[in-house]
């Protein structure tokens, strides 16, 4: 069978503590073509970062294999490269660095691939006006909002270009208006350099409003036990949230999650 | 917002922090000069205030060679400790069998009173300055790396964790996230340091030094001189507060 752009198959993860194993994934397998928007829902605790942040080669799965664009991850062999420079991850929280201003922090990616930042100071001046921050560039983490902060840690993801970009709830800790602001932000980005999206989310309208697909998955262990594809057309606005086929789905899912958690309950 | 703009005056800042150490000083010098009156103690036993006051600047020609030399062993030892400290702390904490070997022996060093080996190093190394700065860097250098293999080492997570993601290398983990995580930590170290820089150099004096103020101290008191004592005391006290400044300075440097 022919490996789609990333594929995850038959992978395993359990987490050693010093008493127990926690079996966090059990036997998953998901597929992502190059340049798809797809978005992962499901418990707390059903790994779904913990799926990202294998195919970020930040964790190694216990079992199981891990494809990016032909390269099969190897414990033993590390990513060139190319092959990280492929992947942009955005975390829960800002996790900007104190000691740098908000565009050193921009620019961090940059500088650990060894880039010459004077190549890329338009592109940070460009991604830091497109989420209104030019005029914060000097100033340190402490001094801005979190919300702003939050904006400043999407836009590292996006620095240096990444074809795959894995968003772990980004805007979780954001109000909804800037949350609904960022999303449609989000959405031009992906239309304009067609990079692949993994978005991470709680939050079941936004992934329909966001993605081509949504997987949903359950807890202990994690386990993928639905694979929606989200047929609302090309154009995604907020005027989506109201039509009937949107509420189809976003049901369709929560009842899939309600399930879950019911049986968990019973 | 009058009483807000004033207290922003570098002055009044000024006067807000440094003023009440001062009073508080010019008080206990005061009840010192007035006990030492009021109990008729003799000046042999325990000079006064004042008699302190002359001795500082009477003695101080006399005192500057001996000054000089324990500003300096005690200044290298503390720097040499300081650099030694961080170098192996950046070693221990990258690589774990070199945490095993060594944190037990300096943990060890840690809490071996060097005062009580000069003595014997002397045998070996004579009464020069080498001893005293090398007894500074041994009981000095622990507390710095100590400190800092703590605070590398309890890095926060998620600021470790991008590192990960963008697969940065050791020494860009270490130099953009590790040492700039850690660097308080590393301040608590050379704060530490520099106090135990200052009782080792003068106690190694003391034990067995023929130059410093810490033997002169000595001579003093063998003389009754409890004035001049006391001057010695007041020249060690300002080298001490001159690093203890000097460090919190450069610490208030740091934005984060």
């Amino acid at each position: 069978m022919e490996k789609s752009y990333i594929s995850i198959e038959n992978v395993s993860k359990v987490f050693q503590t010093r008493k127990h194993s926690i079996a966090a994934l059990k036997d998953i397998s998901m597929r992502f073509e190059k340049g798809e928007f797809v978005s992962i829902v499901g418990p707390s605790g059903c790994g779904k970062s913990t799926i990202i942040r294998m195919v970020d080669d930040i964790i190694k799965p216990t079992e199981g294999s891990i494809t990016v664009d032909g390269f099969t991850y190897d414990n033993n062999v590390p990513l060139s490269s190319e092959q990280i420079q492929k992947l942009g991850f955005i975390f829960q929280i800002p996790n900007l660095y104190p000691w740098f201003t908000v565009k050193e922090n921009v620019m961090l990616p940059l500088k650990i691939y060894g880039k010459d930042l004077k190549e890329y100071d338009e592109r940070a001046n460009s991604l830091l006006d497109g989420v209104g921050m030019l005029e914060y560039a000097n100033a340190y983490p402490a001094e801005i909002s979190g919300g702003m902060s939050q904006r400043i840690g999407v836009i590292r993801g996006m620095i240096h270009s990444p074809d795959i970009l894995m968003m772990d709830e980004p805007y979780g800790a954001l109000d909804e208006s800037t949350r609904e602001t960022l999303n449609m932000e989000l959405l031009k980005i992906w239309k304009d350099t067609g990079t692949t999206i993994i978005f991470i989310t709680h939050n079941v309208e936004e992934a329909v409003l966001l993605s081509e697909r949504v997987y949903v998955m359950e807890s202990h262990p994690g386990r993928v036990i639905a694979d929606i594809k989200i047929d609302l057309g090309e154009e995604r606005t907020l005027d989506l949230i109201g039509e009937e086929r949107f509420g189809e789905y976003c049901t369709e899912i929560e009842n899939l999650i309600g399930k879950i958690e019911l049986a968990k309950i019973k | 917002m009058e009483n807000y703009a004033l207290k922003n005056k570098p002055i009044m800042r000024l006067l807000s922090t440094g003023l009440p150490p001062v009073v508080l000083i010019i008080i206990l010098l005061a009840v010192w000069q007035i006990a030492c009156i009021a109990g008729n103690i003799p000046k042999w036993m325990l000079a006064r205030p004042t008699d302190v006051g002359v001795a500082l600047t009477a003695d101080f020609k006399e005192l500057l060679p001996d000054i000089l030399s324990t500003y300096i062993n005690i200044i290298v030892g503390f720097l040499l400790a300081v650099a030694i400290g961080l170098v192996i702390a950046v070693l221990i904490s990258s690589f774990s069998l070199l945490s095993a070997a060594l944190t037990p022996l300096i943990i060890a060093l840690c809490c071996i009173p060097m005062v009580t080996l000069v003595p014997m190093m002397m045998l070996v190394l004579g009464t020069g300055p080498d001893v005293k700065i090398i007894a500074i860097i041994i009981q000095a250098f622990p507390l710095v790396n100590l400190n800092s293999v703590v605070a590398f080492i309890n890095v926060n997570p998620e600021r470790l964790e991008l590192m990960k993601s963008l697969k940065a290398n050791k020494v860009q983990t270490f130099t953009q996230c590790i040492f700039p995580d850690g660097i308080h930590g590393v301040f608590t170290g050379i704060r530490l340091a520099s106090i135990m820089a200052m009782v080792t150099g003068v106690a190694s004096e003391i034990v067995g030094g023929k130059a410093g103020l810490g033997s002169r101290i000595i001579y003093f008191i063998n003389f009754s001189k409890t004035a001049d004592a006391f001057s010695c005391i007041v020249y060690i006290a300002v080298l001490g507060i001159l690093i203890y400044g000097i460090i919190s300075i450069v610490e208030r440097q740091i934005k984060w």
